[in-house]
């Protein structure tokens, strides 16, 4: 659990307490800021590290995305809210809660990419048939741009539709699209995949 | 149930994927691609257990023509149980670094769609586990060879398979940045698809897998295969004009051929269009297809998520499976014509 180590009128200092090292490993956080890329992340993984489990989905969304200012702003209040309970000694065990119910989740990848829509093939998760198969035409103004720029035939991606409860308790119907940033292939991945192909070439003749 | 002496040829394309089953005499069969049918099993499998036989006996030859999904479904599956079958594909995709990206893709934890590489993955690591390699198809190749019967890889030329060689790092490019996370089977594949020539006895069967034009002609002018022109044709690229070569149908084909196509669709998009309906029935009047262009049912939903989804813009619609199929018949020493049965929704392409 990171503990706050400094409080700025800008920004928070966050570290581990029972890391010795805290104060390297600290991180700097602005307040309210419109965070891009880079600097979001950090953000974000430290949203994460303050156990806000409920929000793991959105996590996955927002280290793929330009995140939406709508997102942005959640977080900010969450953390916002959770420094001022921090400080203020009010409730040291508050964790502040955003909830998503999942209504309908599919699995997808990129068919093929238009001027303004894009072809994918979905597994439908909810009905829990890892054959439930469908094809969708999906709008490309339904994804960040910075996705735009990045994707292609065969990307794959999560759609969930559902239910988000705010911190005012606000319950709106939500719809993410999330690209799956796949790790690159490791040396480990690539020794492994030497391995296979060695024993395959035994009996199998390789080109 | 199928005569000994008769050739059957069954052409499954149940609305997504094809597959082609053919009896080529003496109790023998061959699969060419793979699809699922309804109940989620690769389509010639459960037609074979319907007639009363035993896959992993009758089965002899399991050709892989591409690497596309809808190719391949299952396919894994039917090298598992036709355990004397051999199994052809493409050569290239043998080749050394191909392989090593495979199996360095399989050490991943995978998405619920895959990566697309499973099945190949799978039969590579079943084939080596009976120490017997594919049989790598290149263009004028005999790839099986039986009493009655041989079958011979027209395509891919030496020249796709250079390219391919050049281009293979493109294809799993998991370490390249503009790539990351895509799916090797979504890649264009059909340049390196497998065409097959069957004769059994004094009948010739083309099957043109989804080749494309350029392919058609490296074939037609680089042709050392046997003289002959074939009765029977699988129409590439479920008919598409990008796979369509006039001199297929002058040099390779007998006049008004039966011809087979598997229907496509992808979003609003759908094959054959009735330009290509026109121009092969322009042909021959003997054109089938596997299913009918008839929508599927959209699914009930959650209101909630139906507004949603209307609300996006988004189109969704079900992929659906069915049980259409041709199947083709005649005596193996006949040269009458076939006989023609369609399975529903198959049909007569001009009902399209």
């Amino acid at each position: 659990m990171p503990q706050l180590l400094s409080a700025y009128t800008d920004r928070y200092v966050l570290g581990s307490i029972s890391d010795e090292k805290s104060s390297e490993k600290a991180s700097s956080l602005q307040k309210n800021d419109e965070i891009e890329n880079s600097t979001r992340q950090e953000q974000i993984s430290l949203v994460y590290s303050l156990d806000f489990r409920t929000y793991s989905l959105d996590i996955g969304y927002s280290e793929n995305h330009n995140t939406k200012d709508t997102h942005n702003n959640i977080y900010s209040n969450l953390i916002d809210e959770y420094f001022f309970n921090y400080i203020s000694n009010k409730n040291k065990d508050f964790i502040p809660k955003i909830t998503f119910n999942a209504l309908q989740e599919w699995e997808g990848y990129i068919l093929e990419i238009g001027d303004e829509k894009f072809t994918a093939r979905l597994l439908d998760l909810t009905a829990d048939a890892s054959l439930a198969e469908e094809e969708a035409e999906i709008p490309l103004s339904e994804i960040s741009k910075n996705d735009r720029d990045q994707i292609g035939p065969g990307s794959i991606f999560r759609w969930s539709i559902g239910y988000e409860r705010s911190l005012a308790g606000t319950k709106k119907r939500v719809s993410h699209i999330v690209f799956r940033d796949i790790p690159a292939l490791s040396k480990l991945d690539m020794i492994a995949g030497a391995r296979w192909a060695e024993e395959i070439s035994k009996n199998i003749q390789v080109l | 149930m199928t005569d000994k002496s008769q050739i059957e040829l069954n052409f499954f394309g149940p609305g997504y994927g094809e597959s082609i089953l053919i009896h080529i005499g003496n109790g023998k069969w061959v699969i060419v691609d793979s699809c699922i049918n309804t109940n989620h099993q690769p389509a010639a499998l459960s037609y074979l257990r319907e007639l009363g036989l035993n896959p992993a006996e009758v089965v002899r030859l399991i050709v892989a023509t591409h690497w596309h999904d809808d190719h391949v479904r299952g396919i894994s599956k039917l090298v598992d149980i036709c355990k004397q079958a051999r199994f052809c594909c493409a050569g290239v995709l043998c080749q050394k670094e191909f392989l090593i990206r495979m199996g360095a893709v399989a050490n991943k934890s995978a998405p619920k769609v895959g990566y697309g590489m499973r099945e190949l993955h799978q039969i590579f690591s079943l084939l080596n586990q009976r120490k017997c390699g594919p049989v790598n198809a290149l263009s004028n190749r005999l790839i099986y060879q039986a009493k009655n019967c041989k079958i011979w890889s027209l395509s891919p030329s030496d020249k796709r398979f250079n390219a391919f060689l050049e281009n293979i790092s493109s294809l799993i490019s998991q370490d390249n940045e503009t790539n990351k996370g895509r799916r090797i089977s979504s890649t264009n594949l059909n340049k390196l698809a497998v065409v097959l020539l069957i004769k059994i006895k004094k009948t010739l069967i083309l099957l043109g897998s989804d080749l494309e034009k350029q392919g058609w002609l490296e074939i037609l002018d680089n042709r050392i295969h046997p003289n002959g022109k074939a009765s029977v044709f699988k129409i590439p690229h479920h008919g598409s004009s990008n796979a369509h070569e006039n001199r297929v149908w002058n040099e390779m084909l007998l006049s008004e051929p039966v011809a087979v196509l598997t229907p496509w669709k992808r979003g609003a998009k759908q094959l054959p269009s009735q330009q290509d309906i026109d121009r092969i029935l322009a042909y021959t009047p003997y054109a089938y297809a596997t299913a009918s262009a008839r929508r599927p049912m959209r699914k009930h939903r959650n209101p909630s998520v139906a507004r949603t989804i209307r609300e996006s813009g988004v189109t969704i619609t079900p992929v659906s499976l069915s049980r259409g199929m041709i199947r083709l018949r005649r005596q193996i020493d006949s040269q009458a014509a076939w006989h023609v049965e369609k399975i529903s929704p198959a049909c007569a392409l001009k009902d399209f």
